[in-house]
């Protein structure tokens, strides 16, 4: 830091002090000299000693003026001190430290401090989120790797015959493929972070993936004796990525499949909702989640508590990440006693719309609007 | 018969590779790095290839433009594990003919040289016969011996790409690609097509001695062809 800028705010006022003083003593010395000329029998020096005399008292009070000028320069930068020391509290490490702002004056500085404030709530859950995902992911990848171990040092400790190799490689793969699954699932969420995707998006008939979706799942439900029921009508029109959509219900409906018990029943809907929207719901007769479960089911590895052979637990998280990059969310509706009840909105699609592009990204979207 | 070159810079991986795709029939070279590569394809050109994108030496993007600036017009299947759409542009754009994500079933790298080295056929039949299963393919009829099969249109499907490759195994995710058309491999779409396959053996083994559909434990299915 060359010059402080408290300094140099100290600096430029005294300097206006200087120049306020100059400038009277420049006026009084014009309006004493024209005088002068009016009465030219007094002397010139009196004249002059007037005009020294009215800046005179400027110059006993400069002192004062000056440290006025040091105490306001201190004021000012007082708040961007406090916010500094206390960002660098936090910054080495106090992450739960933040800038007080009580006892700043509904300001600028107030405003930056609060901007800054949250800034670091924002990044204080982005790390916390990063660690309990560096540490659940690890888990996830543990797991079938114990398997693996085992099974290829027990099936090695002695010799077996063709039959059992088969089976402990068979093994092997089939943990392989779980932690493929992982992993393309956490692959899949890193992508839908960024939203490029939406370049891709095309105005798509919802109720037509939600029958596509039906269809896919149908043979499933049946073999498990669980009733599908499916309730769509034509004329939800959303923009997106049918894929993804599809991938979107198929999670939906393959969480209602684990929980929903033989011979219950899965309804899958899309309705007209008011607010420009599309309200798909997928509701199961299962036992139903908690309340208190209904942020976490869509957090990473969150399990549904109750599924049947659990998964990694990524499946809601996707299922809410393609609903955001949709532009629309998921949601789990807890008021329902019986069963699970879950709700995914979309924006929806009126063929009137045009695209517009977001400038910032260049990609394109549908401006929000209402019916 | 037919001479496929694996670049791939990981031993293991490159033994495994060598060792399935001779098993595969073919004659198999592998290099693991670029300089190598380049040399063996002006010496021994192959009929494919399979490359490796991170290669000590240099990338293996290098590799594939160097073969094609030289007029190289040799099948290309670029092995990676990266798959943003962006690395799949840079692929194709730097002239790859396919693109395997590792990991990958090694049914599916066969599955892709086959397609590639596949010799120009006669049109598509339109009855397709497996041990003493028919297919019409235009009509959608299945008879087992003198026995009709009804199937629904997803198990005529999946009956169908299983008798396209008949002989062979074919994994989960090539069927959620190749008959339902889902291409994401994150979509949970395993129990569904084990239902299907469940389906599609009792109507066509059950009652038969011999089972035309295998499975093949930890890899996925596959009919078995005359022997």
């Amino acid at each position: 830091m060359k010059t402080p800028l408290r300094l140099r705010l100290f600096l430029w006022l005294v300097a206006l002090l200087v120049l306020f003083v100059t400038l009277q003593f420049a006026i009084f010395g014009i309006i004493e000299f024209r005088a002068w000329l009016h009465h030219p029998e007094e002397t010139l020096r009196d004249h002059l000693m007037e005009a020294v005399t009215g800046v005179g008292w400027d110059l006993a009070l400069l002192p004062l003026l000056i440290g006025v000028a040091w105490w306001i320069s201190r004021r000012m930068i007082h708040p961007i001190q406090t916010i500094t020391r206390a960002a660098d509290t936090i910054c080495s490490g106090h992450f739960e430290n933040r800038i007080s702002t009580g006892d700043m004056p509904d300001d600028e500085m107030r405003r930056m401090a609060t901007t800054i404030n949250s800034a670091f709530d924002y990044y204080r859950d982005a790390v916390e989120r990063l660690r309990r995902f560096s540490g659940d992911a690890s888990h996830q990848l543990r797991t079938p790797l114990a398997v693996m171990q085992s099974v290829g040092e027990v099936a090695l400790s002695r010799d077996r015959n063709p039959g059992e190799y088969r089976q402990a490689l068979a093994n092997m793969l089939e943990e392989v493929r779980r932690m493929s699954r992982v992993t393309e699932q956490l692959l899949r969420l890193a992508r839908l972070e960024r939203t490029e995707i939406r370049t891709s998006f095309v105005p798509l008939a919802m109720g037509q993936v939600v029958q596509r979706a039906a269809a896919i799942f149908q043979p499933l439900c049946d073999e498990k004796k669980v009733t599908l029921r499916v309730d769509t009508i034509n004329d939800l029109q959303v923009c997106g990525h049918e894929d993804l959509l599809i991938e979107m219900l198929a999670n939906l409906l393959d969480n209602a499949l684990r929980l929903t018990p033989i011979h219950g029943e899965i309804l899958i809907k899309a309705e007209r909702e008011d607010g420009g929207h599309v309200l798909v719901t997928v509701a199961d007769t299962g036992p139903g989640i908690a309340p208190e479960l209904a942020e976490r089911v869509f957090e990473l590895f969150g399990q549904v508590p109750g599924t049947r052979q659990a998964g990694a637990g990524l499946g809601l998280a996707i299922v809410a990440a393609i609903a955001k990059v949709h532009g629309g969310q998921a949601e789990l509706n807890s008021r329902h006693t019986r069963g699970a009840v879950f709700h995914v909105r979309l924006p929806m699609y009126f063929s009137s719309n045009s695209l517009a592009i977001d400038i910032r990204t260049g990609t394109p979207y549908l401006p929000a609007r209402s019916e | 018969m037919q001479h496929v070159m694996v670049v791939e810079d990981d031993g293991m991986m490159a033994a495994t590779l060598a060792k399935g795709i001779t098993e595969d029939g073919y004659r198999v070279t592998s290099c693991g790095t670029a300089a190598d590569a380049l040399q063996v394809a002006s010496l021994d050109p192959p009929n494919l290839v399979v490359l490796d994108i991170g290669l000590p030496d240099r990338s293996g993007l290098d590799v594939l433009r160097s073969l094609r600036s030289r007029q190289c017009l040799t099948p290309v299947i670029i092995l990676t594990a990266r798959d943003a759409v962006r690395d799949r542009v840079k692929g194709l754009d730097a002239g790859a003919d396919d693109y395997l994500v590792k990991p990958f079933a090694f049914a599916e790298l066969l599955a892709r040289i086959r397609a590639r080295l596949r010799r120009p056929e006669t049109p598509d039949a339109t009855l397709l016969r497996v041990d003493e299963l028919t297919i019409d393919v235009l009509n959608r009829r299945v008879m087992r011996g003198n026995h009709e099969i009804t199937l629904t249109a997803q198990e005529f499907a999946l009956l169908r790409y299983l008798v396209d490759n008949v002989g062979k195994t074919v994994s989960r995710d090539m069927i959620a690609r190749d008959v339902w058309r889902i291409e994401s491999r994150a979509t949970p779409l395993d129990n569904v097509i084990d239902v299907h396959i469940s389906h599609l053996r009792a109507k066509v083994d059950r009652g038969f001695d011999k089972e035309l559909i295998q499975t093949v434990w930890g890899v996925g299915f596959s009919l078995k062809g005359d022997e």
